[in-house]
């Protein structure tokens, strides 16, 4: 109970705690954990293999600019087993990954740029690429894709260390790419992720 | 700013390199044969009796070298397994000259490019099945989708059943039942894998029955 009020305290104080200076720019590396929406007969549950690093420039008191890059991949097994259908019947294990290269302009509204916890909410506006590969056996399927991206996050920014010039990044984001595989029965590539990393704010000076 | 361009470029090209294609390892991905099943639907396994068969003795269609027969333990193995899956499911196997109803060809296929032997499983990720692969072979323009092996030397086990009985006007035979399967050479356990193969053709192919 005490762990928990001191919990309390602790974030009711970092709210009210104000920066020293509101940084002009910030690097971040995060790691990022998604799961697929979109054509989730072929890979569903969640990846943990993803990365993203992004880079802010403030406008203005509130916002932010700049851009994301992020890859991303996703795979499977499906042990094996007997598909049949009427273009014949198939006994075998596959091998399946998505891999997703994805870049973005994005912006972000924070909502207390002073305080040490910084709320916020961005857009992301770009493209991406993706590669599919279906392995069995000695034989692989493959196909790739462009897309155009959003992406909508929220998240929140914590700033540590005695300047505050470095902290935490977490933010829950919704990737919707309009990539496509006829092959793969890829309509669009769509997941929903969330991400959590490192920002440094004076990496440059 | 020359520095943070660096810096940034120096780590989008850090986690590209981290998440190319995980291709899982050859060793992984061999150790079961993959089965590939086709069947003519039009026809009625049932109405058949008797059946020819090589026994003891392969077919090798080379795409380099001549064509060929083994006559080895494999050939033995394959060729007798076939005969027990037939034996069991009701047919009776004939000499050649008897007039058999079916013809049992067993061949191994190598060096052929894997779209020249139709193993695709694009019906499985709910394809319409109507795409055309194109795939121009080694060294060849590859356009996407294709589907390509990733093992040089490859060598699949193709059975086929022809019907004997309906031969048209024009001395023409029908396949009613491919069996595709593979890789035999890549297998850690090429005799029992492929024994094992060609008893789950049959088992996948209930309709192959007297």
């Amino acid at each position: 109970m005490k762990s928990a009020f001191a919990v309390l305290v602790i974030i009711g104080t970092a709210f009210s705690i104000n920066a020293q200076d509101q940084f002009e720019r910030y690097l971040a590396v995060s790691w990022d954990v998604q799961a697929p929406l979109s054509n989730t007969n072929y890979i569903k549950g969640v990846s943990m293999g993803g990365f993203q690093i992004g880079y802010r420039e403030r406008i203005n008191d509130h916002f932010y600019m700049g851009f994301d890059y992020n890859t991303m991949i996703f795979t499977q097994h499906d042990p094996r087993q007997t598909y049949y259908s009427s273009s014949g019947d198939l006994t075998t294990d596959f091998y399946k990954n998505a891999v997703v290269y994805a870049g973005t302009l994005s912006g972000e509204y924070q909502f207390s740029p002073g305080k040490r916890i910084v709320p916020f909410v961005g857009f992301g506006l770009g493209a991406n690429y993706n590669t599919y590969a279906l392995y069995y056996n000695i034989y692989a399927s493959k196909d790739n894709g462009w897309g155009a991206m959003l992406r909508p996050q929220a998240g929140a920014i914590i700033k540590l260390g005695q300047k505050q010039s470095w902290g935490i990044i977490a933010a829950v984001h919704y990737d919707y790419s309009t990539a496509k595989s006829v092959y793969f029965n890829y309509q669009n590539f769509t997941t929903i992720g969330l991400r959590v990393g490192f920002f440094f704010t004076q990496l440059f000076d | 700013m020359r520095g943070r361009v660096t810096l940034l470029f120096s780590l989008a090209i850090l986690l590209i390199l981290v998440n190319c294609d995980p291709k899982p390892t050859l060793e992984t991905r061999v150790k079961d044969m993959v089965v590939k099943t086709i069947a003519d639907i039009s026809s009625n396994f049932s109405t058949y009796s008797t059946y020819s068969l090589a026994i003891d003795t392969v077919g090798v269609f080379w795409s380099f070298d001549p064509d060929t027969v083994i006559t080895d333990d494999y050939a033995q193995l394959v060729s007798r397994t076939v005969k027990t899956n037939m034996d069991n499911a009701g047919y009776t196997r004939v000499g050649p000259k008897q007039k058999p109803d079916l013809a049992v060809n067993v061949f191994l296929i190598r060096g052929y490019g894997v779209d020249q032997t139709f193993i695709t499983p694009n019906y499985y990720l709910s394809h319409p099945g109507n795409y055309t692969y194109t795939y121009s072979g080694y060294g060849g323009y590859s356009p996407y989708p294709y589907i390509a092996p990733v093992y040089t030397s490859s060598t699949q086990m193709l059975i086929e059943l022809i019907d004997l009985k309906n031969i048209d006007a024009q001395q023409r035979v029908k396949i009613i039942w491919t069996t595709f399967a593979g890789d035999v050479d890549a297998s850690p356990d090429p005799y029992g894998k492929s024994k094992e193969a060609v008893n789950q053709a049959f088992m996948q192919s209930p309709y192959i029955k007297k």
